[in-house]
């Protein structure tokens, strides 16, 4: 039947959240069967389309059609009825329940008591038909973000789903997983599923879709078939016209700025993450650490900085020893961090502009008393809101009013502008994560000039885009150690990708 | 012999006195908590129920009346609690501790609008008829102390052993802590997080209130200002004591049941100690259990935390 | 069926003006609320405004009683604000209260100084008093991650109780046989300002300090740590403050401030210590600091507002039978008026009809 042959039908979805119309008119159309790429940058209203899809989010205005006949979800619950999963972009498992309890949870089959044997035969089935290797009764807590979303392709196969959403599935991933999952993807197409598969990155859109939906700014641009079309198109539909950054290399390097001999580093469970890892950044570079997360990075960087206890092995800033010394000792020694999570970790969000940019310098703007020269630092905080292009109405209003890259600035302004002289090295966290194309190429090319100030710059990313461009060095984290280095420049993005999988 | 019958008797009948109230609101407080609420209102609802459940008893000569509607009408204020904790998501803190004093300042209003009091002497109530177990019953010593409860008490046991059973063996139970945990995967996949949080709330204030009631209609047949003398606190103590699951939390509250015995024993037989050091060791004790756990506890992780859907992550 | 739905979305910065306004018109609503309890006593609620007022503030007696009740409400109220600044729960004013006034009766009875020593001697004993009440808790929480909700409250029970068993078995006032210490030396006596009934120097303490605070608050990088350390204290700390050092001390000075306040209700009010010695001042510190959002200007017009209300609700009780708790149910509603402020400054709250 030709009407039915679209599964779902969008018409003039509109939604706006305060401050941004997020989703503006789009239509969107699913053919049954088929695998439908949803691209376009971070902030472009993708999660957001699909979220009102799954029922997670009402649109304000805007009708939905499923195999022909109009909807109206309340919540997730009855886009589940009609056959509709999704896998959101930041897992939604609970951690303290275990895989077969995360998978039975929405079940409305089930009795008040559940029948835990049943629903396990269920999930064994699937979990052998397609090849997951997971235990039903672990608990969630302890699976790698791989198996995450295994249990998460589950749930979906459980309820049966007709449609199958995967909002930004690849980014966590190593290259394995992700053609694992590709694979994955034919199949069930082949089910006569269809599969939604949202993300930024042109080449996997290129590679896997039968058809290719561009968003822009909320809007829909283009809807296209991957033959019709080549990368350099859909990155013009995606970002519209926008300087590209120039990319350099490090043009001199100078001397050892920081060095870590051969650290050893426990996480909060007391279990060693970093394993003897040896780490050297020169003046003048960036040196990239590649790896998927969770192969002890975040506690590699937290001992650096000095929250988390050193085990064994040692911290050198300039020959001069640092190790377990405290935050602020660190950091008046030069080591300069840009957070990972800049929401909790960088910024008071609750606070306003000014008291976010004031907060290195408001030390040495106070007198003997403790009275704080208020003018002098409004005029600082001016400044700064100048040079980083800071866009906000008012230095009062507090920093979560502000854009994601617009707190991003405010944090390197921050970090960046305090004591130029004493500072040595930076160590950039996922600098760029959640940004879009403008604010991206903002935060990077200040890496790079901070580079040509003769900094040494150690650059942790799971984005392999990220690393591949900036690095000089490509150091390559697994399992705690440093397996492998590459020349930034003279290695291949397949060849770093099979040193990530841990294949050497 | 005969004085050792007389301590050992009195502190079983002191105990399990004690501990009825503390085990119904500490297991009620743990469905709070598990499901993300901090319900900082127990102590106000322990005494507004314990009004509730006096006035009802007195006007109408039957506990049991008195006992459900305390239940109930305490449970209403909960939901009043849940709309701004739960629906508009306020401050958890601060919101239920302003329900403690508005639930004190309630039991004292209600009390006093509705029983007027000859000379001073406050009115009693008759209370639950007791029922004594056979064979049981027959024990020496301690078998018609503890086996001879009113009728109330053997209800509250068959109470918590429920809460029990719905918390570890059902859906309902899966779902409250999934809310607790992650209530937005616990929304992803259908379940209706407000109402399960409502629920949740409700079960908490209405057993704070049947406590409260137990309080003044079986514990000491007659109301008091303030008599619950601090039993709400410690049961929040109690539910992390307990990690949140309500079996260790009913027998966390025998233990306190039984320490709260003890200073009663003491402050009979001992007479040249201040019974205020001995009423103050409960207090210490609690404190004193929650120091070795703390840092081991597994709090809900979404304790604290208001839901949102439209909220960006 | 058509259903309510509350939706509370994010919306831009509310300006302070606004704020304000919606903080007032929120707080009437609940007065509102609440005095329909006046109902059965045949007072419409108006009426029952008109005469608490009245009561609180429409006589010099009744004024002076407003500001005897504020002294101590300034200093608890001022003393939780500086703890929930850094979002330290201190729940345990009351408790420290009472450990403050101990101490300071103990040095008012059994030490003879000239006046103004005895005074400062007496006061500085209330401080210490406070704050080595609170010392256990900021311990328990540095130290093994205690929650410091639950051992602030129930420290509170503790010290109340000991007090009480050192008044009736230890510490009998000779003169009265009653459970309360011998009356303390004139010399330790806060002087009263004359004219205004039992109004005393404390009040005028209580005073500077908010002013004080006030300096700290706004001016002062102290003021500014503090706040940054309770908004994100890992951010704090990442830059460079000594998270754990400040939310000690102002904890300790919290609990040094409650202290006080029992101090000077020993020294100004009742020149011995008694069990009923407050009758919440601990309590209404925290609603005053809750409700004043730990500003110095917010928390001195709360303190006002509560004496008012609490003088006013006293007074109803004397003049119309209305049970004196019906002001406890206004005074909680007030924490979720407070907890609603909090909210709109930057969400908006709507209830739609949805079937
Ligand atoms: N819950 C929310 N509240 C407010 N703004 C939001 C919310 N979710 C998304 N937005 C905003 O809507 C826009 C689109 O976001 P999103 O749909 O997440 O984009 P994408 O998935 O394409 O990166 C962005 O500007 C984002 O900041
Ligand atoms: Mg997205």
């Amino acid at each position: 039947m030709k009407s039915h042959e679209n599964i779902i039908e969008m018409h003039g979805i509109y939604k706006k959240f305060p401050g941004v119309v997020a989703v503006d008119n789009v239509d969107f159309n699913l053919i049954r069967g088929e695998i439908h790429s949803l691209l376009g940058e971070n902030g472009a209203g993708k999660s957001t389309l699909m979220k009102i899809l799954y029922g997670y989010y009402r649109p304000d205005r805007g009708r939905i059609f499923v195999d022909g006949r109009e909807v109206r979800f309340r919540s997730p619950s009855d886009a589940i009825k009609y056959g509709i999963g999704m896998v959101f972009q930041h897992f939604n498992l609970v951690d303290s329940l275990t895989v077969l309890e995360n998978i039975i949870l929405g079940d409305d089959n089930l009795g008040f008591i559940p029948d835990y044997s049943s629903a396990r035969k269920r999930v064994i089935e699937i979990i052998n038909e397609y090849g997951f290797k997971l235990d039903p009764d672990t608990g969630v807590g302890y699976l790698s973000v791989g198996e995450k979303q295994r249990v998460e392709i589950i749930k979906l196969l459980y309820q049966n789903s007709r449609v199958m959403i995967f909002d930004e599935p690849t980014t966590v991933l190593t290259p394995a997983e992700k053609s694992t999952l590709f694979n994955f993807f034919y199949n069930v197409s082949n089910e006569d599923r269809s599969i939604i598969f949202i993300t930024h990155k042109l080449e996997e859109a290129m590679n896997v879709s039968d058809r290719i939906t561009v968003m822009k700014r909320g809007k829909v641009v283009a809807t296209l078939k991957p033959e019709e079309t080549d990368i350099n198109e859909l990155a013009r539909l995606m970002v519209g016209r926008i300087e590209p950054y120039e990319i350099r290399r490090s043009s001199r390097r100078g001397k050892t700025i920081l060095k870590i001999n051969g650290l050893w580093v426990k996480d909060d469970l007391g279990r060693f993450r970093v394993k003897g890892a040896s780490i050297e950044v020169r003046e003048g570079e960036i040196v990239g650490i590649a790896g998927v997360a969770g192969n002890g990075q975040k506690e590699l960087i937290e001992a650096i900085i000095g929250i988390r206890k050193v085990y064994k092995g040692s911290i050198y800033v300039f020959g001069e020893d640092i190790t377990n010394m405290d935050p602020s000792n660190i950091f008046n020694k030069g080591v300069i961090i840009i957070p990972e999570d800049r929401n909790y970790e960088g910024l008071f969000m609750d606070a306003s502009v000014y008291e976010n940019l004031i907060s290195r310098v408001y030390r040495e703007s106070s007198n003997k008393l403790g009275f704080m020269d208020h003018d002098g630092l409004r005029k600082y905080a001016l400044k700064l809101i100048d040079e980083y292009g800071i866009q906000t109405p008012d230095i009062t209003i507090p920093v979560k009013a502000l854009s994601g890259g617009n707190r991003q600035r405010v944090v390197l302004a921050r970090e960046f502008s305090y004591n130029e002289d004493r500072k040595k090295v930076i160590i950039a966290v996922y600098p760029s994560r959640g940004l879009d194309i403008k604010a991206t190429n903002f935060v990077r090319t200040l890496l790079m000039r901070e580079r040509e100030k003769g900094l040494g710059i150690l650059l942790v990313s799971d984005d392999l885009d990220e690393v591949f461009e900036l690095s000089d060095r490509i150091l390559v984290m697994n399992d705690g150690v440093i397996i492998r280095e590459f020349e930034g420049g003279r290695v291949s993005e397949e060849e770093l990708g099979l040193a990530i999988s841990g294949v050497k | 012999m005969g004085f050792v019958i007389g301590v050992l008797t009195a502190f079983a009948i002191l105990m399990i006195r004690d501990s009825i109230s503390l085990m119904l609101a500490a297991v009620g407080e743990a469905y709070a908590e598990r499901s993300g609420i901090l319900n900082l209102g127990i102590e106000g609802m322990i005494m507004l129920g314990a009004s509730i459940g006096f006035v009802v008893t007195y006007k109408t000569g039957n506990p049991y009346l008195g006992f459900i509607s305390a239940g109930l009408l305490t449970g209403l204020l909960g939901i009043i609690m849940g709309i701004f904790v739960i629906s508009i998501g306020t401050q958890q803190h601060v919101t239920t501790l302003g329900f403690t004093i508005i639930g004190s300042g309630l039991s004292v209003y209600i009390y006093r609008l509705s029983i007027e009091s000859v000379g001073g002497v406050p009115p009693t109530v008759e209370g639950f008829p007791r029922i004594y177990i056979p064979y049981l019953t027959d024990i020496p010593v301690i078998g018609p102390s503890i086996f001879g409860q009113p009728v109330a008490a053997y209800v509250v046991v068959l109470i918590v052993l429920f809460l029990h059973w719905i918390m570890e063996y059902t859906k309902l139970g899966l779902h409250i802590k999934a809310v607790g945990d992650n209530p937005k995967a616990a929304d992803t996949l259908g379940v209706n997080v407000f109402m399960i949080r409502y629920l949740a709330i409700f079960i908490a204030a209405s057993t704070a209130g049947m406590a409260g009631a137990w309080l003044s209609t079986a514990h000491s047949n007659m109301f008091l200002p303030n008599m619950s003398m601090g039993r709400g606190w410690i049961a929040i103590a109690l539910v992390s004591f307990g990690m949140w699951n309500p079996l260790k939390i009913i027998l966390g509250s025998l233990l306190f049941g039984g320490l709260d015995a003890l200073g009663s024993v003491a402050q009979t037989y001992g007479r040249n100690i201040p019974y205020q050091f001995l009423q103050s060791i409960p207090f210490i004790v609690t404190i004193l259990v929650l120091i070795p756990i703390a840092r081991r506890a597994k709090v809900p992780k979404a304790l604290l935390k208001p839901y949102r859907r439209e909220e960006a992550e | 069926m058509r259903l309510p739905e509350i939706i509370v979305e994010r919306r831009e910065p509310l300006p302070h003006y606004k704020l304000i306004i919606y903080y007032i018109v929120t707080i009437i609503i609940g007065f509102l609320l609440t005095s329909l309890a006046t109902i059965p006593y045949g007072l419409d609620p108006f009426t029952a405004l008109y005469l608490m007022l009245k009561g609180s503030l429409g006589s010099k007696y009744g004024f002076s009683e407003t500001i005897v009740r504020m002294s101590p409400i300034l200093l608890t109220g001022l003393g939780v604000a500086i703890a929930f600044l850094v979002r330290f729960w201190n729940i345990g004013a009351e408790g420290q209260l009472y450990v403050g006034a101990l101490l300071s009766a103990l040095i008012g009875v059994y030490i003879s100084l000239p006046k103004p020593l005895h005074i400062l001697v007496a006061s500085v004993a209330g401080l210490v008093g406070g704050a080595l009440a609170i010392y256990p808790s900021i311990y328990l929480k540095q130290r093994y991650g205690v929650d410091e909700v639950v051992t602030t409250l129930l420290s509170n029970w503790i010290y109340i109780l000991w007090i009480s068993a050192i008044l009736h078995f230890y510490w009998k006032n000779p003169l009265t046989h009653w459970p309360e210490s011998p009356y303390i030396h004139d010399s330790a006596e806060l002087p009263r300002i004359p004219g205004f009934g039992r109004m005393h120097l404390g009040f005028i303490i209580g005073i500077i300090l908010i002013g004080i605070y006030y300096i700290m608050y706004t001016r002062s990088k102290y003021g500014y740590e503090l706040k940054m350390i309770g908004l994100n204290p890992k951010a704090a700390y990442l830059q460079g403050m000594d998270v754990d050092k400040r939310i000690f001390i102002a904890a300790l000075l919290s609990g040094a401030l409650a202290g006080l306040a029992g101090a000077y209700e020993v020294m100004g009010v009742s020149h011995t210590i008694r069990e009923d010695l407050s009758p919440g001042y601990g309590y209404s510190g925290i609603l005053v600091a809750t409700l004043g959002m730990s500003h110095p200007i917010g928390v001195f017009l709360a303190a006002f507002f509560v004496s008012i209300i609490e003088i006013g609700m006293l007074s109803l009780q004397r003049t119309t039978g209305i049970p004196y708790p019906l002001a406890m149910v206004f005074e909680g509603s007030l924490f979720a008026v407070a907890a609603l402020t909090q909210l709109y400054s930057s969400y908006r709250i709507r209830i739609v009809w949805r079937d």
